[in-house]
């Protein structure tokens, strides 16, 4: 499943954790229809590409369904930085 | 598992049970897994990398600890297979013209999934002065 929410936690030394919890089903709804109105573009790229522009949209979906679950964590200089997709 | 099947044949010489008993019993014991069996192994879910850099502007250093689904690199493999041909050409070309001679065409999706369901026996440590490397499958 695509991820829907992110978290990004940012500490710092002598100061205050911030955590931020970031609504990308909102990203996915904005982005939709801008993303609906530019495929038929995206197809005949592929097209001249000689790519099946269905299975190169599926495989697109299925690479931003896969990064659900992803971490990243940077630790530098005591402050840190983590983001996780949801 | 012997010492079980002892058991009941003894019961059966014993007449405590019947032939017919005996013989569920011993179909049951065959089916049963053993004690050393192992169990369905679990695929790995998760690629972790970890990197651990120090230098002399850092003395503490850096640490990057980055988490990627093995769906990832299914999802990356899929994508592969959408290349057209003359790409495979042009990609084989340059390796061959490098003296590797693999025919890259050749690579099957199902290969690569094979090749990513064996990644979990994969560990990679890398040390050196300062920098500490470690990939591995979790």
């Amino acid at each position: 499943m695509i991820p829907l929410l992110a978290r990004l936690q940012l500490d710092r030394p002598g100061r205050r954790g911030l955590t931020l919890w970031l609504p990308l089903f909102l990203v996915w709804l904005i982005l939709a229809p801008l993303l609906l109105t530019l495929w038929p573009l995206f197809a005949v790229g592929c097209l001249i590409a000689r790519i099946r522009p269905l299975k190169a949209t599926g495989a697109l979906v299925a690479l931003l369904a896969a990064t659900s679950g992803a971490d990243l964590a940077i630790d530098r200089s005591g402050a840190s930085l983590r983001l996780r997709l949801l | 598992m012997h010492e079980e099947r002892r058991q009941i044949l003894g019961m059966l010489a014993d007449n405590t049970i019947t032939a017919l008993q005996a013989e569920r019993l011993l179909a049951a014991l065959d089916e049963a897994p053993g004690p050393d069996a192992a169990g369905p192994k679990r695929k790995p879910k998760y690629l972790r990398v970890l990197v651990e850099a120090k230098d002399a502007h850092n003395p503490q250093g850096v640490r990057v600890n980055v988490r990627a689904p093995m769906q990832l690199l299914r999802a990356g493999v899929r994508l592969g297979s959408l290349i057209p041909p003359r790409a495979w050409e042009e990609a084989n070309k340059a390796m061959r013209e490098n003296g590797v001679g693999l025919d890259l065409s050749q690579l099957r999706p199902e290969n690569l999934d094979e090749l990513i369901d064996q990644l979990d026996e994969l560990t990679v440590d890398v040390d050196q002065d300062s920098t500490r490397v470690r990939v591995f499958c979790e």
